[in-house]
């Protein structure tokens, strides 16, 4: 183990001196998933979202955890007033919780959640989703409604991206 | 050229300590781009959306591009529905629609995917809207001030390439 002292690093080539305390800010592990598998139907009672959610191993007790998750929903054909309820873990302790409702609402959402690390051991993050109620007020996600002037079922990718970064600054 | 190889870094007091493993995951490159040239309304075919792409040259072939666009879309019609596809470099890397009745919002959407090479390519999204009688208008808005108003509404680019850890 060898450590260096100093307050700045100078770079020749890019001609610029870097102060120490720029470098304290950094990401130190991350991990990225797509999810393709289709269209998810969630019931009415909580359940972990697939394709947003990982079961992650911090890498320091000290670090913060940035949690992106990328994701289309839309209504179920024939429920005009799709209604969900989300609710965000870390390590099984509640972060937050939200709606997404509208009127014939569809769309593609990025959400970000920032946190501490909960220590080095395995424990999951993400969302746990239910919909409001059956019939008139269900939801899919990973999914479209509408397509290209018809009513059409596309599979959309939802992206989940997990940075853990110092905070040095 | 001067090398000197360590394990970690300190200041002089201490408040900051860092391994040089931690220095790896670094942005190399990054685009901005701001329009304000006003709304845009898209036909039922699909076309590059004003603004919602950029012809990028990765610095890296062993980078990745961090995609982020913020943009406003808002109802042209009262059930409104927009399709839109994200490409790079000529493959869909996903897909998916806007739609609601009298919707109007501010949209963020990330896409993180690896670099194609150090060769130009088109990243960013074809959008057309679902008919003629459900248009969505982008870059703008619906209601303003307490009436129909169609604003001028800015969106924003932003790429960041970085090496992976």
């Amino acid at each position: 183990m060898s450590t260096v002292i100093v307050d700045e690093i100078y770079n020749p080539s890019a001609g610029r001196t870097i102060p120490l305390s720029e470098l304290g800010y950094q990401i130190i592990a991350n991990y990225r998933a797509n999810y393709d598998g289709g269209q998810w139907n969630p019931t009415t009672t909580y359940a972990w979202v697939p394709g947003v959610y990982a079961d992650y191993t911090p890498l320091s007790a000290s670090s913060r955890i940035r949690v992106h998750c990328h994701l289309s929903y839309a209504r179920n054909s024939g429920s005009a007033h799709g209604i969900s309820h989300w609710i965000f873990y870390a390590n099984g302790i509640e972060q937050g919780r939200h709606s997404v409702s509208g009127q014939h609402l569809e769309d593609n959402s990025v959400y970000v959640w920032d946190l501490a690390s909960w220590g080095t051991s395995l424990g999951r993050v993400g969302y746990q989703m239910r919909a409001y109620a059956d019939d008139n007020h269900e939801v899919r996600a990973h999914t479209t409604q509408y397509w290209d002037g018809g009513g059409s079922i596309q599979t959309c990718r939802s992206q989940l991206i997990i940075e853990e970064y110092m905070v040095g600054i | 050229m001067s090398i000197v190889r360590v394990n970690n870094i300190k200041d002089a007091s201490n408040q900051t300590n860092v391994s040089t493993a931690e220095l790896k995951r670094q942005v190399i490159k990054t685009f901005r781009q701001t329009y304000r040239s006003g709304s845009w309304l898209p036909t039922t075919s699909f076309q590059w959306a004003p603004n919602c792409y950029v012809d990028y040259v990765p610095a890296s072939a062993s980078s990745r591009i961090r995609f982020q666009i913020a943009m406003s879309v808002a109802f042209y019609n009262a059930h409104a529905i927009s399709h839109c596809i994200f490409y790079a470099n000529g493959v869909e890397i996903g897909r998916h629609s806007i739609g609601g009745h009298h919707n109007e919002h501010r949209h963020l959407y990330v896409w993180d995917v690896a670099s194609w090479g150090t060769v130009s390519g088109r990243i960013g999204y074809q959008v057309r809207n679902y008919g003629t009688s459900n248009q969505n208008v982008w870059h703008g808005t619906g209601y303003w001030d307490g009436g129909g108003s169609n604003q001028n509404a800015q969106s924003e680019i932003i790429i960041e390439e970085y090496l992976p850890i």
